[in-house]
């Protein structure tokens, strides 16, 4: 089965993307995986050289991916990292949704080639499925 | 009545050329699409989904136009212009659209091709390192967060009186480069700190820097006026926006107006169309953050005109005076202002907040730009009369694309469509070929038809037609 798909032609100027996952933790890792997949030509040439953590809230689950995926775009934008791999955790908390992750990349430099920048999440189909055990989000990205 | 039909869409013809009702059932306020009947065919059908959601938003006073450029978004078409009531209506963050206050901006040169053809490879590639474009790129003007206050609160003007720029500068910017109602407190921290890393970049996707040559010229008494005099002559169009900090302020308000949408009591086809009423202390807040980042657009190509003018200052050891480089004009065409209309096909007049996303104003005798793709070309334009009859004083954006990234790069690839278009006379230099790929000009509807579409519907007149021959890109 596939992680994630791509489907460039549902949206004109835009991408929409669905990422499947196994799990929680399987999820959030294949939107990192194909986040740097939309944007990297060559995604496997991205190194693990740098490690960020970060805690992510949400009143839901489905808030929860939307922030994270946000942030995703505010450390490429503030601080130009790519991510290859994450480690996730969840905090169980009374009101909110919280996400633990150690995100593994680098800085995006000329070594990597941009395939498409991503400049905003959007609400626009933006859905979270869950069947059994199995994980989907729909997106589409603002290119 | 000719008729036209796409799918499940009727649309009538009101004046047999340009004007076309589009049929709806349970309707609030009427759809209007201005464009040629080749363009009408070519839009892609979601245009006209997201047109009638937006058509249902509460507080429209009039109709919802549609420009002959549209292609879909996501929530509003891009290409769409509609007006809400100034007391009684509504915001919506998401029909301003994220690159608030994107738009473009034209200088002139006292420079022609002959002069200029040896050097378009050096210009190109000093425009490449003074103007960083792409990805994770920073300027070359340093801020913090006291100095991002000032210039998203002063906008133009401020740079202006800091020595960077022209003093005549802010005449030829829409607004004088600044909106009113800017307020740094509206913004958040992520907006702050995005702006601070991308001020003067140009960013990536369809934004670009591109050198030009009038081609043809069609109406000389008043494009002289503009500084526009002779066939050859070189100028340089400017097309980038906000960068990460208007993006992130669509985001923040989108999210913050979804979280408080049930305190209105107003029904939502699209989380995307979400809007607050504008007594609402919400709306006031996005409006200011809205101000701020289209300040903040104003002081980019701001600044990316003075690195512009650097560049030729450099290439030709004259300076940016001597060389004639003043600025025609500089308009947005994501943005929602205030502004006094007659409501289309009525009689109905007032003060309205007009909402265009990927359309820009064109009051009668103001410049217009419509920026082309990199192979075909683009257009200086004079609003005309009828915009204020029957479009609330706008006009079109640009070409439109027709085809996705996908799509097209499967159908080209950048190093193969790079060298086509060096052997045509246009020199690119771009951060990647794939970004160059997605977009070759096949991408786009034909910018001519666009331009007789709105020339037809009376918005503008085009005044002179300019063919690239130098550009950078992300």
């Amino acid at each position: 089965m596939k992680n994630w798909q791509v489907f460039e032609d549902k949206n004109i100027a835009d991408v929409l993307v669905e990422v499947y996952g196994r799990s929680k933790k399987n999820l959030f890792s294949n939107i990192v995986k194909s986040f740097a997949c939309i944007l990297i030509a060559d995604a496997d040439q991205i190194k693990k050289k740098i490690e960020k953590r970060i805690a992510i809230e949400g009143d839901d689950f489905s808030q929860l991916v939307f922030n994270f995926v946000e942030n995703l775009i505010y450390q490429k934008d503030v601080f130009s990292l790519i991510f290859k791999e994450g480690v996730f955790s969840f905090d169980k908390e009374k009101v909110k949704k919280k996400l633990r992750a150690s995100l593994f990349g680098q800085k995006i430099d000329q070594d990597l080639q941009i395939n498409t920048d991503i400049k905003a999440l959007t609400m626009h189909k933006f859905k979270v499925e869950k069947k059994g055990d199995f994980y989907k989000v729909v997106m589409v990205f603002d290119l | 009545m000719k008729i036209f039909k796409r799918s499940n869409f009727t649309f009538f013809s009101l004046d047999g050329e340009v004007c076309w009702q589009l049929d709806k059932k349970d309707t609030n306020e009427p759809i209007y699409i201005f464009a040629e009947e080749s363009l009408l065919s070519q839009m892609d059908e979601e245009v006209f989904f997201q047109a009638e959601n937006v058509s249902d938003l509460p507080g429209l006073v009039g109709p919802v136009v549609i420009m002959p450029d549209a292609h879909s978004g996501y929530g509003a078409p891009i290409g769409t212009v509609f007006a809400v009531d100034e007391k009684a209506g509504c915001i919506s963050p998401g029909a301003v659209g994220y690159d608030i206050n994107c738009g473009m901006r034209l200088i002139r040169t006292n420079l022609n091709y002959q002069e200029v053809k040896k050097s378009i490879e050096k210009l190109v590639n000093l425009l490449f390192e003074y103007v960083p474009p792409g990805v994770g790129k920073k300027g070359f003007w340093k801020i913090n967060r006291q100095e991002l206050k000032r210039i998203v609160e002063g906008g133009a003007p401020y740079i202006l009186k800091k020595g960077i720029g022209w003093d005549e500068d802010q005449e030829k910017i829409e607004e004088k480069g600044r909106i009113d109602g800017a307020d740094f407190s509206c913004l958040s921290n992520e907006a702050i700190e995005r702006g601070i890393s991308q001020l003067a970049t140009l960013g990536s996707g369809n934004h670009y820097l591109e050198i030009q040559r009038v081609e043809k010229i069609f109406d000389l008494e008043k494009a002289e006026k503009l500084g526009i005099m002779t066939e050859d002559q070189i100028v340089v169009m400017i097309h980038t926006g906000s960068r990460g900090l208007g993006h992130q302020v669509c985001s923040d308000y989108l999210k913050i107006f979804n979280q408080n949408y049930h305190k209105f009591k107003l029904s939502l086809k699209d989380k995307q169309l979400v809007c607050a009423p504008l007594s609402s202390s919400l709306a006031k807040n996005y409006l200011a953050a809205m101000a701020s980042a289209a300040n903040f657009a104003f002081v980019n190509r701001e600044l990316i005109t003075h690195q512009v003018r650097k560049v030729f200052e450099k290439v030709f050891d004259q300076s940016s005076e001597n060389l004639g480089m003043s600025i025609v004009y500089d308009v947005a065409h994501n943005i929602a202002k205030f502004e006094s209309h007659k409501v289309p096909f009525s009689r109905k007049k007032g003060r309205f907040l007009i909402h265009r996303k990927g359309a820009t104003r064109s009051f009668p005798e103001q410049p217009v730009i419509l920026g082309g793709s990199m192979e075909t070309g683009s257009y200086l334009l004079v609003g005309g009369e009828s915009s204020l009859e029957k479009s609330y004083g706008s006009t079109a954006h640009g070409s439109g694309r027709t085809m996705s990234r996908t799509q097209v790069k499967k159908i080209i690839k950048g190093e193969k469509l790079w060298q086509e278009m060096k052997n045509k006379g246009i020199y690119v230099k771009s951060v990647s070929f794939y970004g160059l790929a997605e977009e070759a000009g096949l991408a786009y509807k034909d910018i001519s038809q666009v331009v007789s579409s709105v020339a037809k519907a009376g918005f503008c007149q085009p005044l002179a037609y300019f063919r690239p021959v130098g550009n950078i890109k992300g």
